[in-house]
């Protein structure tokens, strides 16, 4: 028994400095991953709100097919992708040295905040949506440019309507922060303990302490976006 | 580029049936076990409302992929340990669709009981009040009032979540199984063509998705014709 | 002479789908003048209101603001750089009151009533607020300048979108129905505030169906039915003395 709480200290001997690492990793890819999508996704609803066809052409185009596939399935497209045709054409360009490679760590975030930027499409087109006409249209009956407009009156509400989505966005992308384990690239929380398991033979030991690491990512999130919604409830 | 990803659409497609199977299994499974679940948390009884409350939140809480590997390298360790190594089961129990039987099941379980729980707690008052008016037994509202609307108004999240729980099965090709994604994965190996094989699967995945998408729209659509427009 | 007139409207046409909900309209408002539209629910009031500041474009017509003639014409939905900067200078001299209120829901009254002095006409925030007390002083609200719209009754909160948008400084005042959705008895200090503007020499486009108001305050009364005006004149002689049946009938369900 001794010998397995060893596995988890610090130094040569244990894997707990390791996997601290790892957790790290996983709420930093998970943070920049998130505000990453938080971008796609407003400009991707916004086009989806837009009166140019083509604009609503293609973030329609990206919404469907991206959420009616695997998210393992997209990562997996979009790493590839990456690796080898963005980076090509990044060289070709002549806009990164030769020896440039896409880190294991961007290649993953990419990946992530291109899945999630789908649902966050939806949740803020709803939010934006969410916010009435009425008190749209008497900013443009002063006289508003519309870039005013949105920054004062609908970006204010909107957040406000968005809240739940936001938050379970931020739960979801959390946890699928693991999925870009597969890849194998970087030493997020659960490729971490996937070498360790593997390693040691200690797959149950190691893979328990790593749900229980994600279950207190939840734990505190949920707490977080709680006191949020309460916050954001008060007030008008 | 367009006739290499054609040709991997034939065998992707022969791994289709345990993707689906995968979904239709655990879907079912974990349908009974969330309305289980769901009867468990609103029973009052700390004895089964506790039980049933922490396993929802540490499924819920934690991703589907840590608990696929946890449940297949972790029993995997343990079994072999065990009386199990030597009973009629064993040769069973070393196939991992087991193992991801299992955990998608109580995933899904757990989901299905959040949204029933929801829709449990939403069904009027006035009409259970209404119907123990007329002198129905509780049990007798439960079956007859309140789980018909719960699960009329549950449809559509209970409808998007077997869509998730499709998506979900591809984490099974993690743990070795060969559905749709696992074989596109083994075909990229095989002919190193990297992108081809997983666009193939992508359009698998895509047109069952939307196959389903209609199929739900459809079956909400008879669900709901009882309400007024 | 010409300068004289503060708004023009020129056989303003407008179509929903197939509906033609405005069938040539034309009205003149000197400075000063008080223009009541009355009319039947359905008969296009609202819209014209509408058309004259853009909230919906008219298929044909012209609208004029002092010397300003709007030009702004949208094409496949889109409307040039250049048309919509017009568009938001004229709009600002058109302060426009709806039924519903539509105060910003996320800020304060005080905010509501500051919010266009200061990002659109340049004010810093002392002197908008300083402009905005004045205002609710004369709405008579001046108590509840930090409440948010929500805490407020309809009535307060009509008398707040009067003053927010008087805090522009407008050429002309546009009003769709101010007292139609409030409670009967919030609906006279309402009235009082806009009569107080009239008072004043306001030049105001007003709808309602508040005949004792359109009687006091009109300088020329308008009757549109089905997109057309079937009737127009002093409000004392077409009230008393209506000349087409149509008319005749709306005043006696309206009386
Ligand atoms: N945005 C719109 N789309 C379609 N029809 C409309 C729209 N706005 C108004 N209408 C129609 O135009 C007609 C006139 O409406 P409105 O101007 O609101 O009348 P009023 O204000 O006199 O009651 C009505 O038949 C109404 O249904
Ligand atoms: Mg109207």
């Amino acid at each position: 028994m001794d010998s397995k709480w060893e596995l988890l200290g610090w130094g040569d001997a244990g894997w707990g400095d390791q996997l601290l690492h790892g957790f790290m990793m996983t709420i930093v890819v998970s943070l920049i991953a998130y505000a990453m999508s938080l971008t796609i996704g407003l400009l991707a609803a916004l086009s989806k709100l837009s009166a140019r066809r083509m604009l609503r052409g293609i973030a329609n185009t990206y919404t469907t097919i991206v959420r009616s596939l695997p998210e393992l399935l997209v990562i997996l497209i979009v790493y590839f992708s990456l690796v080898g045709g963005a980076e090509k054409l990044l060289k070709s360009l002549g806009l990164v040295s030769d020896r440039f490679e896409f880190s294991g760590f961007w290649a993953a975030v990419v990946a992530l905040a291109f899945v999630n930027g789908a649902f966050m499409t939806e949740v803020m087109r709803a939010g934006i949506l969410a916010v009435p006409k009425g008190q749209t249209e008497a900013a443009e009956a002063i006289g508003m440019p519309r870039a005013l407009l949105f920054r004062r009156i609908v970006l204010p509400q909107m957040l406000r309507h968005s809240v739940p989505g936001l938050g379970n966005l931020w739960l979801a992308i959390t946890k699928e922060s693991a999925v870009v384990a597969v890849l194998g690239t970087f030493n997020e929380l659960l490729f971490t303990a996937y070498r360790a398991a593997g390693v040691t033979k200690e797959y149950g030991l190691f893979y328990s302490v790593v749900a229980a690491a994600f279950l207190l990512i939840s734990l505190v999130s949920m707490a977080i976006i709680h006191r949020i919604e309460k916050r954001v409830g008060r007030g008008f | 580029m367009i006739s290499d990803i054609l040709q991997f659409l034939p065998p992707l497609i022969k791994a289709l049936p345990l993707t689906l199977m995968l979904t239709a299994v655990a879907g079912t499974l974990g349908l009974f076990f969330g309305i289980i679940l769901a009867l468990a948390r609103i029973s009052g009884y700390r004895i089964l409302v506790w039980p049933s409350f922490t396993l929802g939140l540490v499924m819920r809480g934690t991703p589907l992929l840590v608990q696929l590997y946890l449940v297949y390298y972790g029993l995997g360790e343990l079994l072999p340990g065990t009386w199990v190594r030597h009973s009629w089961l064993w040769p069973y129990l070393r196939n991992a669709i087991w193992y991801a039987i299992l955990v998608l099941t109580i995933s899904q379980a757990c989901y299905n009981a959040e949204v029933l729980r929801g829709a449990i707690l939403a069904v009027p008052k006035g009409q259970i009040e209404a119907a123990r008016a007329v002198g129905m037994s509780p049990g007798r509202i439960f079956r007859r009032i309140t789980l018909p609307q719960a699960f009329h108004a549950a449809l559509p999240v209970l409808a998007s979540d077997v869509i998730i729980l499709l998506k979900a099965t591809s984490l099974a090709s993690t743990v070795t199984i060969m559905e749709v994604l696992g074989t596109a994965r083994a075909l990229q190996r095989e002919t190193m063509m990297i992108l081809e094989p997983l666009i193939a699967a992508a359009i698998i995945y895509f047109v069952v998705v939307l196959i389903l998408t209609q199929l739900t729209s459809l079956l909400e659509r008879k669900a709901t014709s009882y309400r007024a427009r | 002479m010409a300068n004289d007139i503060a708004l023009a409207v020129r056989d303003i046409r407008k179509k929903f789908g197939p509906l033609e909900v405005l069938k040539g309209i034309s009205l003149e408002a000197r400075r000063g003048d008080v223009i009541s539209l009355i009319g039947q629910s359905g008969s296009g009031k609202s819209t014209l209101l509408r058309c004259i500041n853009y909230l919906e474009t008219p298929d044909s017509g012209e609208i004029i603001v002092g010397d300003e003639v709007i030009r702004a014409r949208p094409v496949r939905g889109r409307m040039s750089r250049a048309d919509r900067r017009q568009l938001e200078l004229v709009r600002r001299r058109l302060g426009m009151v709806f039924q519903n209120f539509n105060l910003w829901a996320h800020m304060t009254v005080l905010e509501n009533i500051i919010e266009g002095p200061r990002h659109l006409l340049g004010l810093t925030r002392d002197q908008a607020v300083a402009e905005a007390e004045q205002l609710l002083e004369k709405v008579g609200i001046r108590e509840k300048r930090d409440s948010y719209p929500s805490r407020l009754s309809g009535g307060q909160q009509q008398r707040v979108a009067i003053a927010r948008a008087l805090a522009m400084n407008p050429e002309v005042m546009l009003f769709d129905e101010p007292t139609s959705a409030l409670d009967p008895e919030l609906v006279q200090e309402v009235l009082q505030v806009i009569k107080g503007l009239a008072a004043e020499g306001r030049t105001m486009i007003l709808v309602t169906h508040e005949m004792a108001l359109a009687r006091d305050i009109s300088s020329e009364v308008v009757f549109l039915h089905q997109g057309l005006v079937e009737e127009r004149g002093a409000p004392a002689e077409m009230m008393s003395n209506p000349k087409s049946d149509r008319l005749r009938q709306f005043l006696r369900m309206v009386a």
